[in-house]
This record gives structure tokens, sequence and C-alpha cells, in this order.
């Protein structure tokens, strides 16, 4: 089995999930695992390991988290909040993907640590360009900090 | 002054003093004159009786010899005449020169020379008579009646010289006592000139002065008048001031007690002189305050303070009113206190109308933050709505465009021409759905966000916008200097490129759009002018063009989302300047834009 990336996805819009999978389908990235989960709960189980997700053969630990900020339950800040506080987990990279162009949301994200901020652009092509570039410059150029699990 | 006149009374006695000495003196000289002129007068009747009697003894020898020589009685008369007179005459001598020893003593000698004579003369004239002639001249032979004769004459003689010579020591005393007399008078005279023309000059000086220290008296009094009228004035207009602002009056001794007539505060309380006399004004204070009143009032006594509370004192009809009171100490010349006077001013109006400001001002306040918390949750609703509109309307919107370009690219060849249409044109709406929620959040956020104005340099601010248009950057001229104006950079940039947008936009088909950039200043303000080549606006429009969702014209000719100018005008007015447009439909527009200058700051 090829080693692959596994990328996280938080994002509850099933449309954007669905546009989202085929921009990297179409953008030919085979190199990516990616783990959808559909809430702020759900994506602090999966990263803690917890609940659904204990097992790390089929939920692997991500090297990158792709945040949606508008989520049911925990919103993506809090999860980011959430994060950012655990000793062993706190380094892995998280990059925002959202649709919010509000300077607060920015600022706020990367008050808490965000290492990127996206928008989500309008149209195909364009998000193709932005999950080829993601790949490019957070999983191939990009060094990854050493980050510890224990589960 | 008085020294003046102290100096005048001397000058006076003194003057007095020389004229009784004056006539003291005189009355003196004259006295001795006069005496000198009796003794005088004396010595010459002394003269005059020696010189008598002596002719009398030579009328008695006459007569005798006459007699001798003829016999005839006729010739006895004059001896028997000075016989008669001759002791009469000595007596009269004796009493002349009573107070001269000498003279006494000669007239002493000279009795029984004249006794001897007369003796001789009468026996010559008996033996005559008896005898005859020849005894008679016998007797004359002897020379007896010569010999005392001669010595009767050396004798009245001797007298005589006695008495010229006391005439002429007399004489001589005499002048010597006129002329110092006259001296003694010149000299008190002259001295009593002097010392008149003395007072004369201190009383001519007196006058002066008393003129000039009555000039000074007037001035003073007129002073004091004018003072006087001052005060009068100054008092009248205190006093009416007091009546007119307060509702009593009142006075007290200096311990605080009523002891003259308080009218005004009686008219006020209701009470009587009697009651209020004493400390028994007091007594109107509400029972509570009573104490406080007192002791504040002692304290102020104690301090010779202005004593100033806020009393509940109950008035004539009964009911307790609120007073400002202020009792002032009036102080003496040694700072003792010599009443004190109090003004009682009603306030109970006047602390009620406070109460209901305070109220008022409480109710107003609450409703302010009321207001204000309705505001702030309006706002934070708009905030949700804006980011409800930012992230919720804009994901349905992506999946339509993005599903609708799916389907042409992943599904073209299962579309026919009008299907491909379709998606197409739900892309290009779902566009323009996007470019208006854009425009909407840019417009929202200028109206929520806090904008920092600083030095910002236009020309600066305009390439920019020229580059974020992304069109033939040809199209713009900018014409001579653009000057630094006070706004938020990112905020104009907006506005500019918008305006500039706007200016290429608006042209009619065919016509290539020329637009010139262009400053100019106005004062303190900076004017930006983007003056085009379009199709102008009708003046009645011209307000309307700068509100949201306003559009003068249908999509299809000139698409837009109707807010691009509403953002110029709401980015202008929140960086504190003006827009405004200068057009005529079919003519070009110069839409215009007004920041303060740099320099005027």
């Amino acid at each position: 089995m090829i080693h692959k990336h596994t990328v996280l996805l938080v994002e509850d819009d099933p449309n954007d999930i669905l546009l989202i999978q085929r921009a990297f389908r179409k953008a030919n990235l085979t190199n990516i695992n990616m783990q959808v989960i559909q809430d702020g709960d759900a994506a602090i189980d999966y990263l803690n390991g917890a609940g659904d997700y204990t097992d790390r053969d089929h939920y692997p630990f991500p090297v990158l988290i792709l945040l949606d900020l508008k989520l049911p339950r925990r919103s993506g800040l809090e999860v980011l909040g959430w994060l950012r506080q655990q000793p062993e987990l706190r380094r892995l990279p998280v990059i925002i993907l959202t649709s919010s162009q509000e300077n607060t949301d920015v600022n706020r994200a990367y008050d808490l640590g965000a290492n990127s901020y996206l928008v989500k652009p309008l149209g195909l092509n364009a998000l193709v360009d932005v999950v080829t570039t993601i790949n490019m410059y957070w999983l191939l150029l990009n060094e990854s900090p050493k980050v510890s699990t224990n589960n | 002054m008085r020294e003046l006149s102290k100096q005048i009374s001397i000058g006076i006695g003194i003057a007095v003093v020389l004229l009784v000495v004056n006539a003291v003196v005189s009355y003196g000289s004259i006295s001795q004159l006069i005496q000198n002129e009796r003794l005088v007068s004396h010595t010459h009747q002394v003269i005059g009786e020696l010189e008598s009697m002596f002719s009398t003894m030579k009328d008695a020898e006459t007569g005798q010899r006459g007699y001798l020589l003829t016999g005839e009685p006729q010739y006895l008369e004059p001896y028997q005449t000075a016989i008669a007179q001759i002791k009469a005459k000595v007596t009269t001598l004796q009493n002349l020169t009573a107070d001269n020893q000498r003279q006494q003593k000669r007239i002493a000698d000279l009795q029984p020379l004249i006794a001897q004579k007369l003796a001789e003369l009468e026996e010559t004239i008996k033996l005559r008579r008896e005898e005859g002639f020849a005894a008679a001249v016998a007797i004359v032979r002897t020379d007896q009646g010569k010999k005392i004769m001669d010595g009767i004459r050396q004798q009245v003689a001797v007298m005589e010289r006695e008495e010229n010579q006391l005439l002429q020591q007399r004489a001589e005393d005499c002048e010597v006592g006129a002329k110092n007399a006259l001296l003694t008078f010149c000299i008190a005279t002259l001295a009593d000139f002097l010392l008149l023309g003395l007072v004369y000059y201190l009383i001519r000086q007196g006058q002066f002065k008393r003129v000039t220290e009555l000039e000074k008296e007037n001035q003073l009094l007129h002073q004091l008048e004018t003072e006087k009228n001052y005060l009068q004035r100054s008092e009248a207009r205190y006093r009416s001031l007091v009546i007119a602002s307060s509702q009593a009056l009142w006075l007290t001794n200096p311990k605080g007690e009523v002891v003259e007539e308080i009218p005004a505060w009686l008219t006020l309380t209701g009470q009587t002189q009697q009651e209020a006399q004493g400390w028994g004004w007091l007594s109107k204070t509400i029972e509570a305050e009573r104490d406080g009143v007192a002791k504040g009032f002692l304290q102020a006594i104690a301090n010779k303070t202005i004593y100033e509370s806020e009393q509940t004192v109950e008035v004539a009809d009964g009911t307790y009113r609120l007073f400002a009171v202020k009792s002032v100490p009036i102080l003496d010349g040694n700072g003792e206190i010599c009443e004190w006077m109090g003004t009682y001013t009603d306030i109970t109006a006047r602390k009620q109308a406070e109460a209901d400001i305070r109220q008022l001002n409480e109710k107003l306040e609450q409703r302010v933050i009321e207001r204000t918390q309705q505001l702030e949750e309006a706002n934070e609703e708009l905030e949700a709505f804006a980011y409800s509109i930012a992230h919720d309307l804009r994901a349905p919107l992506r999946a339509m465009q993005g599903f609708a370009e799916a389907l042409l690219e992943d599904y073209s060849n299962c579309l026919d021409e009008v299907g491909k249409e379709y998606a197409y044109r739900i892309v290009t709406s779902a566009g323009r759905l996007e470019e208006l929620i854009q425009d909407l959040l840019a417009y929202s956020r200028l109206t929520r966000a806090e904008l920092n104005l600083r030095n910002t340099n236009l020309i600066n601010v305009v390439e920019e916008a020229i580059n974020q248009l992304q069109t033939d950057s040809l199209q713009f001229t900018i014409k001579g200097a653009l000057p630094s104006v006070m706004a938020h950079r990112n905020t104009l940039v907006q506005v500019i490129t918008n305006l500039l947008s706007n200016a290429i936009k608006f042209v009619t088909v065919g016509v290539q759009p020329q637009v010139t950039i262009s400053a100019e200043l106005r004062g303190e303000w900076v004017r930006l002018i983007v003056a085009d080549n379009g199709i102008g606006i009708a003046s009645e429009h011209q307000q309307r063009i700068f509100r949201v969702f306003e559009r003068l014209h249908g999509i299809e000719s000139y698409p837009g989302t109707g807010i691009g100018l509403a953002i110029v005008r709401k980015g202008i007015e929140r960086m504190g300047g003006h827009v405004g447009v200068e057009s005529q439909v079919g003519q070009a527009s110069r839409f215009w834009i007004e920041l303060k200058s740099v320099e005027n700051r």
C-alpha cells in the first residue's frame, strides 16, 4: 500500500464536500487520503481517536486539517482553539477553508493559531487551483512538524 | 493749623504786653517829666521867694533910710509893709524848702540876721523919732546895719546858688528823662509795629492755609458725598437683590439672638416678634434639623465665618419648606461681630425641579441604555446577517455555480445547445449574485468598520486603483499634481476604483473611454475630480445614484450591482469628506470627492 497523506476535511455542507472531493479528483491528487468530518465534536473525537474514531487504521491521524468555520455543535474556531491547547497535537497544521471574508473571522483564526486562511472560491476551476496549490505547498514543499500520536 | 493759631495768639499776646509795658514806661517817664517840671517850677518859686524876701528886706531898709533922712513918717510906709510881710515870707520859704535840710538850716541861720536887721532898723527909726537925725545917723555910721544886710545878702546868694544848682540838675534830669521816654516809646512802638506785622503775616498765612485746607476739606467732603451716594446706591441695590432673591431677611446680635424687628421673617413664618426673640427663631426649623443648625451656627459664631445650610422651616401656613440659609457675620473695624445678617431663600421648588430633572435624567439614561442595547442588538443582528450572507448565502450559490459548471464540464456531451445555454445562465446568474453579495458586504463593512485617517498619498492610491481595474491604463490621464489627503488608504482605494470603473463603464457603445483625473485645493479640502467622456446623468438623478441599489440603466446595457456609488459616498462620508457630480444628459460627467488636506492639519 502506497503511503498516503491523510487530510482531514471538516466541512458540514454536503455540496461543498462534493465539490471539494471533485476538485481533488480533478487535480489528480492520488497521494491524498481524505477523511471528511461533518461537525466540530466529531472532529475533536477523530483527533483524539475517541468515539467512533478509535481505529487508526481506518481513521489515520492527519497531516493537515482543512477546517470550515461554520459547523454544527462546535464551531471551527472552537475546534482550532481546543487543538492548540493539546500538548501532543498542537503543532498540527490547520488551514481554514471557509466562505467568510470577514476581517474578524480572519484575525481570530490567526490569533488562535491557524496556519493559513483560504476563502472558498466561486467556480470549479478556481477550486481545483486551490486544492492543487494546497497539495503543492503544504504536503510536498512544506516540512511537517512532529506530532506525537500515542493512540 | 493749631500751631499757627498758637503762634498768632503768642504774637498778639507779646504785642499787647509790649503795648502795656510801653504805656507803663511812658506813663512813668511822663510822670517823671511832670515831677521834674514841678520841681523846676518849685525851685523857680523858691528863688522867687528868696528874691522877694530879700527885696522886702531892702524895701524895709529903703523906708528906714528915707525916714532917717527926712523924718517924714510917710517914708515909713514901705518899712511898715515889709515888716508885716517878712515873717510870712520866711515861713513860705521854710515851707517850700521843707525837703531840703541844707536850705532849712540856712533859713534858720538867716532868721537871726533878719531879726537883727529888723531890730537895727527899729532902733534907728526910734532914735530919729525921739533923739533926731544925728543919733540915728551915728548908729548908721557904725555900719552895723550894713554888715547885717551883707550877711543876709550873702546867705540869700548861697541859697540862690543852691537852688540854681538844683535847677540846673533838674533841667538836665528832665532832658534825660524826656529823651529816655522818647527812646523807650519809639523802641516799644517799633517793636509793636513789627509784632503786629508778624501777626498780620501769620494771620494771612493762616488764612491762606485755611483756604487751602478748606478746599481740601471741600474735596474730601465731595469725595465722602460721592462715596456715600455710591454706598447708598450699592446698599439699595444689595437690598433689592436680597429682597428679590430671598424670602426673608433675618438679623441677630453677635450672639445669634434676635433683638431687632425682623418683619420679613415674621411674615414668612408667622412668628410674633416675641416668639422670634432670642433664639426663638430656631423653633421654626424642623425638629430633626434643629440641633444641627444650632451647632453649626454656634460654630460659625465662634469662628466668625459665614454659616451656610439648607434647612426645613415651617412657614406661616404650617407647611414645611426647604430653604437655603446663608448667615453672614458683619464685622466692625476690630474684626468683632457687630451683627448677623441672614437670608432665607426658598429652594423647595428648585429642589423639586432638581429632583425631577434627576429623575428625568435617570429615565433618559435608562432609555439611552435600553436604546443602546437595542441598537447593539440590532447591530449584532446586522453583523450576524452580514455573516450569514457571507457564509450561508454563498454556500448554496457556490454549489449552484459549481454543479452547473460540473454539468457543463462533465456532461457536455449529454446536453444539447439549449441545455448548455441554461446551465451557462445558472453560472452567470450565480456570478452576478456573488458580485452583489461582495458589494453588499463591502458596503456593510464600510458602515461598521472603524476608519483611522492617515496622511495618504493620493497619486499612489489612484495608481493602485487603476491597477486593480485590470484594464487599459491608457484610458486614464492624471492631470497636474495630486496632493496628499487624510484618508483610510484601503477605503480610498476602493472608492476611487469604483469611481474609475464607473467612468469607463458608462460610455456610448463604440466610444473609447477617456478619463481625466485631477485635483484642486479648496481651502482645507482637496477635491479629486474624475472627468469622463460618458453618457452623462440627468440632474434629477444626480442625488439618487449615490443610494444603494439605485440603477439608471438595465442590466443588459450596463451591468452592475447598483452599489458602487453608494460605497463611494459611504466611504467618503466615513472619512469626513463629501461627494458630488456635475453632469447633464449626453454630456460628460465630473464626479468629485473632497477630503481634508494634509497641510491644514
